[in-house]
């Protein structure tokens, strides 16, 4: 079973906590985040896994909260099976952007190598 | 291009530096000679894709992704690296991603569950990765003996096959502009 991020709850649990707050000062308090990166989270792109795990410490939640299940999951592999060993991406990626690199990923992955 | 390295350990901009030319001497090259990637990625027996090969439609990614790497189906190690940048940019992040597997970089275990659409970020990995992939590209003495040979940064990158870009981070970060200033003024 595959899952994704639930941007939303996300998003919105950010800008209530950080309420009349600016982003920088909000990203200054959650440590280790940039403003422009904290503003595209509220946006609804998916961060990479420290600045999300980070960002939950400050909202007080677990990382699960913010787990959706893919239940119309069609793949026959699970992405979660897939290891991938690095990836050099933005530190955030557009909801599309993100689905699409798992798709990408599969397709590699069960891709024949001569 | 980024300058810091303040994570790396002692030592490891030294070890960097041999192993390029170590893997160089491995492929009957000598530590002047450039190293195309997919040279270098045959060597360590990993296979390259360019990202358009998918089936997907991937304009989504063309400004967000460099590379990733994957063990396959059938356990053999893949690279796919965005097609849409520059020569000299491709030829950068391959060798960065090449680097990452040389270092042996583990995928690190968070403890906590995430979602399957997020990647982890490991700063001291990637500090060594991007200094490792940018020897592995232009070793710092054939990089002395081009800058003291008075080649412009243009030309050092079309014959190490890399970009403008990152022969100004070299030349930042060997300080060999520095080194060649202090030997010259020495002889006066």
């Amino acid at each position: 079973m595959t899952s994704h991020l639930n941007t939303e709850l996300l998003s919105s649990m950010l800008k209530a906590k950080r309420g009349n707050s600016g982003l920088r000062a909000a990203a200054e308090e959650i440590g280790n985040v940039s403003a422009a990166t904290l503003s595209r989270i509220e946006q609804g792109n998916v961060p990479d896994v420290e600045t999300f795990i980070t960002i939950c410490k400050w909202l007080g939640a677990s990382t699960e909260d913010f787990i959706i299940e893919n239940l119309d999951e069609k793949r026959d592999v699970s992405t979660q099976d897939i290891v991938i060993a690095h990836l050099r991406a933005d530190k955030t990626l557009t909801k599309e952007a993100a689905t699409t690199l798992v798709d990408v990923i599969n397709h590699f992955y069960k891709l024949p190598t001569p | 291009m980024k300058n810091s390295s303040s994570l790396l350990d002692k030592g490891f901009k030294a070890k960097a530096e041999r192993k390029s030319v170590e893997l160089r001497k491995s492929l009957g090259l000598t530590e002047n000679c450039p190293l195309p990637a997919e040279l270098l990625a045959e060597y360590l027996n990993i296979t390259i894709y360019p990202l358009t090969s998918a089936s997907q439609n991937i304009d989504c990614l063309k400004e967000n992704i460099s590379a990733f790497t994957l063990s396959n189906e059938a356990g053999k190690r893949v690279l796919v690296h965005n097609d849409f940048h520059t020569k000299g940019r491709q030829q950068s992040d391959i060798m960065h991603e090449l680097a990452h597997i040389i270092c042996e970089h583990k995928v690190k275990d968070y403890g906590v569950p995430l979602p399957s659409n997020m990647r982890g970020y490991d700063g001291k990995n990637e500090e060594e990765a991007i200094y490792l992939g940018g020897c592995l590209q232009i070793p710092r003495e054939a990089l002395v003996r081009c800058v003291k040979n008075k080649m412009t940064n243009e030309t050092i990158a079309d014959y190490f096959l890399a970009s403008k870009e990152m022969v100004t981070y070299r030349i930042n970060i060997t300080g060999v502009n520095k080194q060649i200033f202090a030997s010259q003024k020495w002889k006066k």
